[in-house]
């Protein structure tokens, strides 16, 4: 039992430190109410809390499904070393996101009441099944993780036989769950700036977290290169690099589109605090890293890679804030800035999900033991 | 092909292929169908140019509906306290007065008027659709009605609302979603006939009616007789709705967009598991090609680093 017991170093106390704070203000906030602890207002009623766990968290845990798909779907078997990563990151995410939703929401002891109370017309009726089903689908796809780990192989068998249908209802669910995210904001023409209101955001949702889903397990990729020693080539990780600038591409061009037929072009250059916060989304998020990432000597370096996957992640972070916050602003009653509380328990939920993923990354098997697998490749 | 068909086609591209949306104009809803189906249903009209602004509605709506209310507020001149609709305040009457400037650019003195502001209780209403738990429905005698142990706190209504009319109690442990339920204590109490209540197509008409017999002392529109698909709350006013507040939208009904995205998804499912599926055989000779099995291959990656 002794090597079940985490490592213990100054930066994992420094992150507990931070969870304990986020419980604490927690705890006030359950007592005194949301409007206490935060700064949302009827003005404003979806605030950082929604913007930054939900849709930046759910965005980024994008790299689950793809990944799942690149490697078991189109088979391309050498990606496969960073399938099990992806899928622990997707579960920490999805974890952290509903942690971030039980926070968020007005009565959180009652979240289960889409299970019994349906109301299926409602965009927010599929969100919280994708978030219940999709949820459940990621803990099953971790798992053999943790059977390789106590070496419980009847088990392990037993789940790999149902494996391929997780895969295909985890691809499902989740490109249902990242488009839903986009169709809520369907709803809301008649607040939305026009930058970012069209009829086409579950597919702009959809293709933005796949390119961020990507750009994510490459910087995670790099990340734990560094803290636990280099597991990937860096051809391996130029490789996947690959399939950003055409998927990128494909977003400006229909971003674009989308926006000429709507005939706002025009507000691209409006010189407004939303212009301004559009264009380096697209040219700052997706434009220049996707052109950058063409060059092989780019891709192929650890270092420039890395520079060029952070942009698109925090462009893609940006779309969602803009998409949830900003773009809301301009017809809000009252104006919006995070309050201190806000902020500082979302790191503390942060640190929590890094500590558990270094916990995760130290004494659970990340590398398939290939000889306790009866299939190739299925988890 | 007909409005209906083309109008189903294009909110079905936007949720799946998208870009056929884009290069037609975006699926903008349909007009509000149920107009006639709430013909009979209750509708209240508000004739702003008839009331005096005395707030006895607000007070009575306090009282009936046992909110806080702030006596002092009500009474007296002190007029736009509380200023908006707030968790305590169903129904509120605004004043307005009209910019001297324009006025007189315009040639003639500043109008004012007092408006009344409530939930419209819409006849097909974005909340009502928005709500996951159906905590929020509309009867078929009229209100748009809050369920208060549906609600789990999402705060996807407020947002909805073309009016933002949800209101939350942000500071409560047990917050709910306040808004007017439609008692039509205002109705009973209004001193100067400014609100009536009937079925809806009769309150239409008397709503036409007045503005024929008296074109100049109306603006020549029922606000809230096509707005978003149509309500069960109408206005009456002297100067355009738009000054006094009320936001000018569409006839159309935004939230049948969100439902129609909602009926493509057993498509989508299907279409994308066949999908899969076909890639999935499609590819099943891959493993074989390699003639070592897909591990070795990572290995190998592994073995150049």
């Amino acid at each position: 039992m002794r090597d079940l017991i985490p490592r213990v170093t100054p930066f994992r106390i420094l992150l507990l430190l931070m969870v304990l704070i986020a419980v604490t203000l927690l705890g006030y906030r359950y007592w005194y109410g949301l409007g206490m602890a935060t700064n949302m207002s009827d003005a404003l009623p979806w605030g950082w809390w929604k913007g930054f766990h939900m849709f930046c968290g759910i965005a980024l845990a994008g790299g689950g499904f793809v990944l799942a798909g690149v490697v078991h779907i189109l088979r391309l078997h050498r990606f496969e070393p960073f399938v099990r990563p992806a899928i622990s990151t997707a579960f920490l995410g999805y974890v952290m996101a509903v942690i971030g939703l039980l926070m968020d929401l007005g009565r959180p002891w009652v979240i289960w009441h889409p299970i019994i109370l349906w109301q299926p017309r409602s965009i927010m009726f599929e969100l919280s099944w994708c978030v219940m089903l999709y949820t459940t689908v990621l803990s099953l796809e971790f798992l053999p993780v943790v059977f390789e780990r106590f070496r419980w192989l009847r088990l392990m068998r037993l789940l790999q036989r149902v494996m391929i249908v997780l895969i295909f209802a985890g691809i499902i669910l989740s490109t249902m769950h990242q488009s839903a995210l986009g169709s809520l904001f369907v709803m809301m023409a008649h607040r939305l700036h026009v930058l970012w209101s069209s009829p086409l955001l579950p597919l702009f949702f959809l293709i933005s977290a796949i390119a961020c889903g990507i750009s994510a397990v490459i910087f995670e990729g790099i990340v734990a290169d560094i803290a636990f020693g280099h597991r990937y080539s860096a051809k391996l990780l130029g490789d996947l690099a690959k399939s950003l600038p055409p998927i990128l591409g494909a977003y400006i061009g229909l971003k674009l589109m989308d926006l000429s037929s709507r005939g706002a072009l025009g507000a691209i250059f409006e010189n407004s605090l939303e212009s301004w916060a559009f264009l380096i989304e697209i040219v700052g998020g997706c434009f220049i890293p996707g052109t950058l990432l063409l060059k092989d000597h780019i891709r192929n370096n650890r270092a420039t890679l890395f520079c060029c996957v952070i942009p698109i992640m925090v462009g893609v972070a940006m779309n969602r804030l803009n998409v949830n916050l900003l773009g809301l602003l301009g017809t809000s009653e009252a104006g919006y800035l995070p309050s201190v509380i806000e902020i500082v328990v979302s790191i503390g939920v942060l640190s929590g999900g890094l500590l558990a993923l270094g916990i995760i990354n130290e004494l659970f098997p990340m590398k398939r033991e290939e000889k306790l697998h009866a299939t190739p490749a299925m988890d | 092909m007909s409005k209906l068909d083309r109008r189903k086609f294009l909110a079905a591209s936007a949720a799946t292929a998208g870009a056929a949306a884009t290069l037609s104009r975006p699926a903008e809803a349909s007009h509000g169908a149920e107009e006639g189906k709430f013909a009979s249903s209750i509708a209240v009209l508000y004739d702003a140019t008839k009331c005096i602004g005395c707030r006895t509605c607000m007070r009575e709506c306090a009282l009936v509906n046992d909110l806080p209310a702030k006596e002092r507020e009500y009474r007296g001149l002190k007029y736009n306290m509380p200023a908006r609709l707030d968790r305590n305040t169903f129904t509120i009457i605004q004043t307005h007065q009209e910019d001297e400037h324009d006025a007189s650019a315009a040639g003639r003195e500043a109008r004012w008027s007092f408006v009344k502001k409530n939930c419209m209780h819409c006849l097909e209403p974005a909340c009502v659709t928005a709500c996951p738990v159906a905590a929020l429905q509309k009867t078929p005698e009229g209100p748009v009605v809050y369920l208060e142990d549906r609600c789990f706190g999402c705060r996807y209504c407020m947002l909805a609302c073309p009016y933002q009319v949800p209101k939350y109690e942000w500071v409560d442990r047990m917050p709910r979603v306040r808004k007017c339920d439609w008692n039509r204590a205002c109705v009973r109490v209004c001193p100067t006939g400014a609100l009536i209540e009937g079925p809806r197509a009769e309150m239409v008409k008397e709503a036409h009616q007045r503005i024929r017999q008296k074109p100049d002392r109306y603006v020549d529109h029922v606000y809230g007789e096509h707005e978003a698909g149509g309500a069960s709350q109408l206005i009456l006013a002297g100067i355009e709705h738009e000054k006094l507040g009320l936001p000018t939208l569409p006839t159309t009904v935004r939230s049948h967009v969100a439902e129609h995205i909602m009926t493509t998804l057993p498509g989508w499912i299907i279409g994308l598991g066949l999908f899969l599926g076909g890639v999935y055989r499609a590819t099943m000779g891959k493993e074989q090609d390699n003639g070592h099995g897909p591990a070795t291959h990572g290995r190998n990656e592994e073995a150049e680093a």
